[in-house]
């Protein structure tokens, strides 16, 4: 200050601003000229549309304007470099600029290309406008004393403009290294210092954007080099908080609840704070608004909020029965986090508490009851039925009373007795492996269980009376009978009646046809559906599949070259079981395998010889059926005397038993081929020996359907049909020798012994 | 007196329907299950009265609903309304 004031006083104004002003002056139209063509250069082709002075002036060929906010800078500068400013004195920038503004653009551009003043502008304005800037690069003199500030239009705060290094003449940069710089002190210009283009010393650097009339207020840029605008800086915006966080909860709290006002605003994100013990206990409370009785609904809504209502509580019984009520719930700030149903609703209250939809439907728990048949017997049964039948979803049905032809498989026609020994897909399989032990008789619709009967002599009559009976209580009801074999080679394992004897399927018969005597045509399959899910079934088309005894195994539904199995088709699971494919249904996205395969067990015609309950089912199911509608037992064409048809009396009834039990001849016939491996005339010569033997006749006089079958008729009475269960059942190997010596003594005294006891069990039966 | 009616639905200050389903007394709690009428999820939670507010206290922990389960299981009868 006291510098100033002594150059004031002085007079002195050799390094005031007035010199500056002077110099400003002798600015010459070969200076503006130079300086233009540099910048030209500077940006290459590009026409300069505008320079813009680093603070705040815009001067170029354009018309030049200085807003409001930044005369401030403007004055701030010229008082902090000494430059005297004041009301007159801004008044004279506004009027040249005004006169600079005025003049035609071509006029402007003539001017700063070649130094030419319109006759518009004048050169005092000119020295105005440059002297203007040039007073930023200028140290004012000590001597000189400041003017009077002038008052300073309103505006933002503005940072103190750091000390800026000189400007590199070469380059029009500022240097930021001056310690060798000879040229620092560009106060004291010396005569080889190159002069700083005038326009460098007026507009500085390039401003990377084109000044606006109304730009946004920023920061200043204190950078010394190229000045880059400084970016926005985005609105502190609370970020998605996490969701165990409690104030992200999507639902707000009740209104009573207070809120902090500080959380109201936006906030900078907070890191995430850990749950404790305080946040996670804050009692969470609603406040009941709204109460509506069921009374006071009207009585269309009454019985939907009964059903929702009822339905709703079946879902939480079954939930707290199963363990599952947490499934059920909707916790805040339980881990993991949950879905949130609303995420719109973001709500900072710490208070609040949310609803979370469980949108997956609990799934089914079949409860396991591990129940043994010491327990409760009957339960026992009844669970281990419904565990065979589950996933039975093919086979027939006999609606009792309609047209046995009704219950026909759709698929297949398997039996006959041109069927060679007892056949399932695995082919003829020996004997004795398959033993029909029960008929079990179920509610076709319901599944209820009805009853069961072990298969053996007269069951076909005995359910014949079964049916009646359950006709008599219910005339509309239908049944099914289910076979339970078992099979002691396959390891199934199962017991549904006794305990003793080992189920390992169950099968729904199937026939075209039942005569009395005469089991034409009957197909018993096992029927297994399964919905398996694989991951890729493009590499490994391997389902799990659960037998209907409940155990597991899999099953690869590709051929080696990736084709799936097709419907007909056989496929071996991992435990060596041959199944049928009846369907595979691969979903959209080619992961959901639902197969339906289907096993066929057992030729019921051998089951006939046997003495099995397919046969007897069927034949039983017939019977009924034929009482139903008024007949007899039999049918006609078995001569049976009309006086004879007495189908109530117990005396009648062993004799239908008797005749139910004969054996087709062709079926003996193939017996006898499947064990001595004779086929054609000769099997039939010891079917014939053996029936003889067995004190009973081939019949030669009933009608042959197919002579290949039947080409010897006769019915075997039971004790022929005891034998050939007995060949079947207790086969070993001493008897296959026997019969491989074709009727030898052994198999004589063999059949005989079998032909005392099993005329023992009949007597004793009946 | 019983805190809610069968079939009684609550409106609740977080603006939704909450039908009422049942209850389990445990430990002389009296723990209500509501569940918004077209989801299929339930809250649980106890009545509390503030001054003349009858407010909805839900039970958000683990372990009380945990609990709630094993009381269940180990009385079946342990539901209000059957």
């Amino acid at each position: 200050m006291e510098d100033y004031e002594n150059q004031a006083n002085s007079g002195s104004h050799s390094d005031g601003w007035e010199s500056l002003s002077n110099t400003a002056g002798n600015f010459d139209k070969t200076q503006a000229a130079q300086a233009i063509n540099e910048k030209l250069k500077e940006i290459g082709s590009q026409k300069p549309k505008s320079y813009e002075m680093e603070s705040t002036v815009f001067f170029s060929e354009d018309k030049v304007s200085i807003d409001s906010d930044s005369w401030g800078d403007f004055y701030e500068a010229a008082w902090d470099d000494g430059g005297e400013k004041d009301a007159q004195y801004e008044q004279k920038v506004k009027n040249a600029i005004e006169e600079w503004n005025s003049a035609s653009q071509e006029e402007r551009i003539a001017y700063l290309q070649t130094g030419t003043l319109p006759n518009s502008i004048s050169k005092d304005t000119i020295s105005l406008l440059t002297s203007a800037r040039i007073i930023n690069f200028k140290e004012p003199s000590r001597t000189v004393a400041p003017p009077p500030r002038p008052p300073v239009p309103p505006r933002p705060p503005v940072p103190p403009i750091p000390p800026q290094p000189p400007i590199d003449t070469d380059t029009g940069d500022r240097k930021t290294d001056t310690t060798d710089d000879p040229k620092r002190d560009d106060t004291t210009p010396t005569p080889e210092d190159k002069p700083t283009p005038f326009w460098k010393r007026i507009f500085g650097p390039r401003r990377k954007t084109r000044h606006t009339e109304n730009p946004i207020p920023r920061p200043k840029d204190t950078s010394e080099d190229e000045p880059t605008i400084p970016q926005e800086k985005p609105t502190p915006q609370p970020e998605d908080p996490p969701t165990e966080n409690p104030s992200n909860h999507p639902q707000k709290a009740p209104e009573e609840v207070p809120t902090n006002p500080s959380e109201t605003t936006p906030t900078p994100p907070q890191p995430e704070k850990p749950e404790t013990e305080s946040n996670l206990e804050q009692p969470i409370m609603y406040e009941i608004i709204k109460d509506i009785k069921e009374e006071e609904l009207p009585p269309e809504e009454r019985e939907e909020i009964r059903k929702i209502s009822g339905a709703k509580l079946g879902n939480l019984k079954k939930a707290l029965a199963t363990g599952a009520l947490i499934t059920l719930v909707a916790l805040a700030f339980m881990k993991p986090p949950v879905e949130i149903t609303d995420k719109n609703h973001a709500s900072v209250e710490t208070t609040s508490q949310e609803v979370v939809t469980i949108t997956n439907e609990v799934p089914e728990r079949i409860e396991e009851v591990e129940v043994t048949p010491d327990d409760d017997p009957e339960l026992y049964r009844q669970l281990s039925i419904q565990k065979l039948l589950e996933n039975t979803t093919l086979g027939g049905k006999m609606p009792v009373g309609e047209s046995t032809d009704y219950w026909e498989s759709p698929d297949h026609e398997f039996g006959g007795a041109d069927n060679h020994g007892i056949i399932d897909n695995e082919g003829i399989r020996p004997a004795g492996e398959y033993t029909v032990e029960r008929l079990v008789i179920l509610d076709a619709k319901t599944g209820e269980y009805l009853g069961n009967f072990y298969s053996g002599n007269g069951d076909s009559g005995t359910l014949a009376d079964f049916v009646e009976k359950v006709q008599s209580e219910n005339p509309d009801r239908e049944i099914t009978v289910h076979v339970c074999f078992d099979d002691p080679a396959a390891g199934w394992s199962g017991n549904i009646i006794n305990g003793d004897v080992p189920i390992i399927g169950i099968g729904r018969i199937t026939q075209k046809k039942v005569t009395p005597g005469h089991i034409e045509t009957t197909t018993i399959t096992e029927n297994h559906s399964a919905t398996g899910e694989t991951d890729n079934l493009d590499k490994n088309g391997t389902i799990e599949i659960i037998n209907d005894d409940g155990t597991s195994s899999s099953i690869n539904i590709r051929h080696e070259d990736g084709s799936l199995y097709q419907p007909g088709e056989t496929v071996l699971d991992s435990n060596g079981k041959l199944h049928t494919i009846r369907n595979i249904e691969v979903t959209e996205n080619g992961k959901n395998v639902r197969i339906i395969w289907e096993n066929v067990l057992w030729d019921a015609a051998m089951l006939a010889i046997a003495g099995s309950g397919p046969a007897a089912a069927g034949t039983g199911i017939y019977i009924a059926t034929r009482r139903r509608n008024g007949e007899s037992d039999t049918n006609e064409e078995q001569e049976t005397p009309p006086d004879e048809e007495q189908s109530t009396t117990p005396e009648r009834r062993i004799e239908i038993r008797r005749e139910m039990m004969e054996l087709n001849a062709g079926q003996l016939i193939n017996l006898v081929d499947f064990f001595t491996e004779t086929s054609g005339d000769k099997a039939a010569e010891i079917a014939a020996q053996l029936a003889e033997r067995a004190g009973t006749k081939v019949a030669e006089d009933n009608p042959a359907d197919n002579p290949e079958d039947q080409g010897i008729f006769g019915a075997m009475t039971a004790p022929e049909k005891t034998v050939a269960k007995a060949l079947l059942t207790k086969r070993d190997e001493a008897t296959l020798r026997h019969l491989s010596e074709l009727l030898g003594i052994e198999l004589e005294d063999y059949v005989a012994r079998i032909l005392n006891e099993s005329q023992n069990n009949i007597e004793t039966e009946e | 007196m019983q805190d809610f009616q069968k079939n009684q639905q609550v409106q609740l200050s977080d603006g939704k329907y909450y039908l009422y389903i049942n209850t389990i007394t445990m430990d002389g709690h009296n723990y209500h299950f509501l569940s918004p009428k077209d989801e299929d999820s339930f809250i649980i939670g106890e009545i509390v009265h503030d001054n003349d507010k009858k407010l909805f206290k839900i039970i958000q922990d683990r372990e009380t609903i945990a609990r709630i389960q094993n009381y269940y299981l180990s009385h079946p009868d342990a539901l209000l309304i059957d």
